[in-house]
Formats: structure tokens, C-alpha cells, sequence
């Protein structure tokens, strides 16, 4: 991931960079439509966005119908909804308020406009590079996880906002990046480190500035803008916070919910350990547990990445973002790795640094999205 | 050294930050001080049950024997939390406590029969059943594979 360039106008977008995405957002809908048809040839093809909405997607189309459960749950089980974060579901509902159309068709189309909007707000992240851009316009709009950015996932709100974050902070403008910041952190619940990464570009430019570390904290709190940064881009958690509280009695019921699903908090490496040596059956290549340990190795490699090219805000809200989510089990790890911009920004520069490599990748890109919307389709719970 | 007067726009920035912070302390405060049922304490703060009690009707009327298992009666309105099924051997308890539901008119004398089963898992030879009713214990008994099957009777005055 490279940083923005202090002159807005050198990262102001070309017109390729404009018309490039749609072109990925023509072939992705056409990829994952005509799978559908090969997977479902029975049925009307009006039921295109429905089949697509699996797993966490249907609470987020309940969400924005009818918002958050009460306690006891109307349906009876354990599992209340106040595991999902607000702020994407309920600007689907709000939408859905003045635009009357089926909650999934509407999130869908919402999604892929999000989507195309964190693409081209990530041309500097990409180094204003075409290759790299192609390759992440690819991966976001046609790639075979593409699915996560079209339907109705919070992950492409999070990517979006991640993305305005670390476009801000590489001009170091704190406020910016923690009103969107704020968002984040009622989006996804690792959104709210981002609150970390912005401390520590404020840190980074304090000893750039100064050449040392002496009276830092003064310097900090020195900066009006950037002490209001610090307890703005938190915000959307406790605001959702104060909700669950006045809502159900309890703030912290997005954590405690989780014994609903029965995940258990324990060591990172246990999992990644167990999930590793799940051998696969049935004659498969790779087991389930595998594919998700291994989409957290490549999160936690991209770390290293960053690291080593002194992107320590990045690295360090990846690192985070990462190792919560593994400390209560691997689920979902693929789909977290994926809506992590830093890690596929990254990635989209190191592949699109030569022809071929290019070539090959946005190739299988585009073959995968095929094969992983019929996995889709078919339940494959590494997807999930 | 020089001490400059700081801006209003600064002094109004700090404000609103002060505003800010004392806001999240608050409701930091809040959510570690949970306002929430007796239930919801059990099973999703402190975990000292695995039975989250749902509502439910308990319709039910007196001397009417209840089939639990696949191709019975529909019973959800019976089981407010700690059940799985019906599957075709009967409808498994699973977790720590397990509560059925019988909603009678009148206080009467009452005869609870249960018939139960052990189901081989990794885990003890044996699975000790404790049964109560309205918070009364009415004693224990054991079931296993080799002994099948254990049958409970008690009455209480209700």
C-alpha cells in the first residue's frame, strides 16, 4: 500500500481510473448471474439477488427491515442480532424508506456502488499504478469473492471506510480520517482500532517533525484538531454502545452474544495450529479449516509486508484486526481477510508489479469468480 | 519561552472533545454496569447456565402423555430452552440444564412421569439427571446405554 501524495490534485482520478471498474462491475454481475443460472437452472432468474444471500447476509436484510431484536428474541433462540454492527444495515433500512423496493435488490445495488466508490478512492493507495488498480477493481467487482462486495455484507462499507482512513491519515489530516473513522467503528467491531492507527501516525509525525521523542505528549495534546481526532473516530462503538444499553439493558451485548454462536475466546495460535492440521476428506485438495487458517497467515504476512516498508499505521490495524477476530476461532476468516484493505491493496501491488504475473492473476481472478459463486451457491462454509 | 493565548476555534476544539470523552466514559460506565434480567445474566454475562428460558405457552392438559419424539405432537410450546429435535430417538437435552413447561389452572397434587435415555458420547459412563419443578427438587436418577432406559415419578403439591 503506498501513501497519498501531499498535493491532492496528483491523486485526483483519470478518466480510466473512472470507467475502468464498470467494466469489472459488467463482468462480475455477468459472472455471478450466469453461474447462478448453471447452478439453479430452475429457477426465475428474478431470484438472482435472493440465491446470492447467504449466511450473515439474511440478519443484515432482517436488520434493515425491522432493526434490532428485543430481548427475549421474538424468534425464540439465543442468537439476537445485536452481534451485527449498525451502521451499513441501517443505512440500507433508512434507503429502503424512500426507495420501496425489495431490502436485498436495494442493498445489492447499494453494495456495488460502494464498492465501485472504494476502488476508485484507492487509486493512490495502489500507487496510481494501472496493473495494481486493474488486479483490486478486478478482485472487488469480478473476483471470486466478489460476492462479499455485491450482495449484502458489511465488508464493503468497512473496505470503503478504511479506505477514506488511510487516504486521510497519509496527509496526516487526523479529523478526516477520524470522522471516517467514527463510521468504521460502528460498521465492523474491529473498525473501532482504527482509532489506534490514527494515535500512531500522530506519534509517527510528532518524531518525523521533531527528530525526537521528547515532550510528545505535550506535543499532542497540543493539537486541538488532533486530541478531537482521537475521541471522534470511536464514536459509532460507544454510540452503539449507548444503544444496546438503552436498547436491552446490556452495551456490551454484541460480545456476550456470542456465546450464541458458540465461540470461545482462546490463543490465536490454537486455532490457527487446529485449523492447519484439519487434513482434508473425501478426496479434497484442502480442507475447510485449512483455507481459513491460511487467509489469516496471508493477513498476518501482509502485516509483515507493511511492516517492512514502514507502513506502521497499516500493520498495525491489520495485525489487530486480524488476530481479535482468530482469538474466538477461525469462521469467517476469508471473508474478514478479503474486506481488509491494507492487505489486498498490498497484495494488488505486489501482483500487478509484472506483466505475466499481472496477466495470470486478474486471468484467475476472473475464471474464480465462476467456480467460487457455485461454491457459494453450493454452501461451502469456508466462504461463510 | 512564550505562552500564546490559544484561539477560540481551539478552545471550542477542546470542548468538544472534552464533551466527547466524558459521553464515551459515561456510557463506558454503563455497559460495565449491565441493567438486564436474572436470564440473560446467567446465560450471556456470567455463563453459569446454558439454558436461556424462551417464551412459551406450556399449553397442556392433565393426563395427556407427550411424545417428544420424531412423528409426536409438536412440543416447542413445552420447552422453553435445552432441547435439540426432535430426531428420530427423541428429542436430546443438550448443555448443562434442560426446562419443560406445563402451564396448569389450578394447584393440584401432580404425578410427573419422564421417560429418558442415554445417549453414548465421549464423556462420562454414566449421565446424572436432576429433576425439579417450580424451582423444587424432586431428586435424582441415573441413565446410561446399558440401562436404557430410567423412568421418575413425584408428585407435589403445586
Amino acid at each position: 500500500m503506498y501513501s497519498t501524495q501531499l498535493d491532492p490534485r496528483a491523486d485526483r482520478p483519470t478518466l480510466w481510473v473512472w470507467l475502468l471498474p464498470l467494466v469489472f462491475v459488467v463482468t462480475g454481475t455477468l459472472l455471478r448471474f450466469f453461474a447462478f443460472r448453471y447452478a439453479q437452472p430452475d429457477a426465475e432468474w428474478t431470484s438472482y439477488f435472493d440465491a446470492l444471500c447467504r449466511w450473515d447476509c439474511e440478519w443484515y436484510v432482517r436488520m434493515a427491515e425491522t432493526g434490532y431484536d428485543r430481548f427475549p428474541v421474538p424468534s425464540r433462540i439465543a442468537a439476537g442480532n445485536w452481534a451485527f454492527f449498525p451502521f451499513y444495515p441501517m443505512l440500507v433500512g433508512l434507503v429502503g424508506k424512500l426507495i420501496p423496493i425489495p431490502t436485498i435488490v436495494l442493498a445489492s445495488g447499494m453494495s456495488i456502488v460502494t464498492a465501485y466508490a472504494a476502488v476508485v478512492l484507492a487509486w493512490p493507495l495502489l500507487g496510481r499504478n494501472i496493473r495494481a488498480y486493474a488486479l483490486y477493481a478486478a478482485f472487488m467487482l469480478s473476483g471470486p469473492l466478489s460476492i462479499y462486495f455485491t450482495t449484502f455484507f458489511t465488508e464493503v462499507m468497512f473496505v470503503l471506510l478504511t479506505t477514506i482512513v488511510f487516504r486521510a491519515l497519509g496527509r496526516s489530516d487526523y479529523l478526516g480520517a477520524a470522522l471516517a473513522s467514527a463510521l468504521l467503528s460502528a460498521t465492523r467491531i474491529v473498525g473501532v482500532f482504527a482509532s489506534l492507527a490514527i494515535g500512531l501516525q500522530a506519534l509517527l509525525d510528532y518524531r518525523t517533525r521533531t527528530g525526537s521523542w521528547r515532550g510528545v505528549v505535550g506535543g499532542l495534546l497540543g493539537q486541538p484538531r488532533l486530541v478531537l481526532a482521537i475521541f471522534l473516530s470511536p464514536l459509532g462503538f460507544f454510540a452503539y454502545m449507548a444503544f444496546l444499553h438503552y436498547w436491552i439493558g446490556d452495551g456490551l451485548a454484541f460480545s456476550h452474544v456470542q456465546r450464541a454462536w458458540a465461540r470461545v475466546v482462546a490463543n490465536p495460535v490454537f486455532y490457527l495450529w487446529q485449523g492447519l492440521t484439519t487434513w482434508p476428506t473425501g478426496g479434497a485438495w484442502v480442507s475447510n479449516a485449512q483455507i481459513l487458517a491460511l487467509a489469516a497467515i496471508g493477513g498476518l504476512i501482509a502485516t509483515a509486508v507493511l511492516a517492512f516498508r514502514r507502513q506502521w499505521p497499516a500493520a498495525l490495524f491489520v495485525f489487530v484486526a486480524t488476530v481479535i477476530p482468530l482469538a474466538a476461532g477461525l469462521a469467517s476468516m476469508l471473508r474478514f481477510m478479503a474486506g481488509m484493505p491494507p492487505v489486498t491493496i498490498t497484495l494488488a501491488t505486489l501482483l500487478g508489479r509484472y506483466r505475466v504475473l499481472f496477466a495470470i492473476t486478474l486471468a484467475g481472478l476472473l475464471i474464480g469468480a465462476w467456480f467460487t459463486t457455485l461454491a457459494w451457491l453450493g454452501g461451502n462454509v469456508a466462504l461463510v | 519561552m512564550r505562552l500564546s493565548r490559544p484561539s477560540p476555534a481551539a478552545i471550542a476544539t477542546y470542548a468538544l472533545a472534552g464533551l466527547l470523552a466524558i459521553t464515551e466514559l459515561v456510557v463506558l460506565w454503563n455497559a460495565i454496569h449491565p441493567n438486564v434480567s436474572d436470564d440473560f445474566r446467567a446465560y450471556y454475562i456470567d455463563h453459569t447456565t446454558t439454558c436461556l428460558p424462551q417464551k412459551v405457552t406450556g399449553d397442556y392438559t392433565i393426563g395427556t402423555e407427550v411424545d417428544f419424539r420424531s412423528g409426536g405432537a409438536d412440543t416447542r410450546e413445552l420447552r422453553p430452552c435445552g432441547w435439540e429435535g426432535p430426531a428420530g430417538d427423541g428429542m436430546h437435552a443438550i448443555g448443562q440444564a434442560s426446562r419443560l413447561r406445563f402451564a396448569i389452572s389450578e394447584p393440584q397434587d401432580l404425578t410427573l412421569m419422564l421417560e429418558l435415555t442415554g445417549v453414548t458420547l465421549p464423556g462420562p459412563p454414566a449421565q446424572r439427571v436432576q429433576v425439579s419443578a417450580n424451582g423444587t427438587a424432586f431428586g435424582e436418577i441415573e441413565v446410561s446405554p446399558t440401562k436404557p432406559t430410567a423412568s421418575h415419578s413425584t408428585s407435589q403439591q403445586r
